[in-house]
């Protein structure tokens, strides 16, 4: 079966969805590890509890590494997505900080944010491609 | 803007994908313009000109000129 042929910009967002597939495997596995596996060695524990904060960092470079790759329009569109996804969950968490101060509301964890945002932009990326 | 993309790429029997690979964009970006629901920066507009060797304002037309440049 012959290989279709794809533009770079769609070889490149195509490269990353595998990339971001592999990392977040990766990702949830350390974070397993990270929580359920105590080594005896100091060093070792380190390392098990800096995999997860590394393979985010890998992420957010790919996801911007996808973004320099792409063509004019789909950059336009990725920055739209980010700036709203951001503004949303920005807004969101600091409404529940002073619900937090004023009422008493639980604790929002702060690594949610990144998630709640790759799922904001994930929708609203989509939605924006769609209409475009 | 209206343009007259898709009639130039079905004249050289290219496909969406074809157009894509040589001015490379996206197929996704290639859709958009032909359905005028994009406008290209004025970079990526010389470069589909050139492509199909014509002036640009053969190519895209805002509806403010004359309409076509012989």
């Amino acid at each position: 079966m012959s290989k279709p042929r794809l533009s770079s910009p769609d070889a490149a967002r195509r490269r990353f969805a595998l990339r971001q597939g592999g990392i977040m495997i990766a990702f949830a596995l350390s974070v397993f590890a990270a929580t359920l596996w105590v080594p005896q060695s100091e060093l070792l524990h380190w390392l098990v509890i800096a995999a997860p904060l590394a393979l985010l960092a890998l992420w957010a470079w790919e996801f911007f590494k996808s973004i320099r790759d792409d063509d004019e329009m789909m950059q336009m569109l990725a920055l739209r997505a980010i700036s709203f996804s951001a503004l949303l969950v920005l807004l969101l968490a600091t409404m529940w900080g002073m619900l937090e101060i004023l009422v008493g509301a639980p604790d929002l964890p702060s690594f949610l944010l990144l998630p709640a945002f790759a799922s904001v932009y994930g929708v609203s990326a989509t939605v924006m491609s769609i209409r475009r | 803007m209206k343009n007259s993309l898709r009639d130039l790429r079905k004249q050289k029997g290219w496909t969406q994908e074809d157009l894509a690979i040589e001015l490379e964009v996206s197929r996704q970006t290639i859709n958009a313009l032909e359905a005028g629901r994009y406008d290209p920066s004025l970079p990526l507009a010389f470069r589909i000109a050139r492509l199909f060797g014509r002036h640009i304002e053969d190519v895209f037309d805002d509806g403010r000129g004359p309409t076509a440049r012989e």
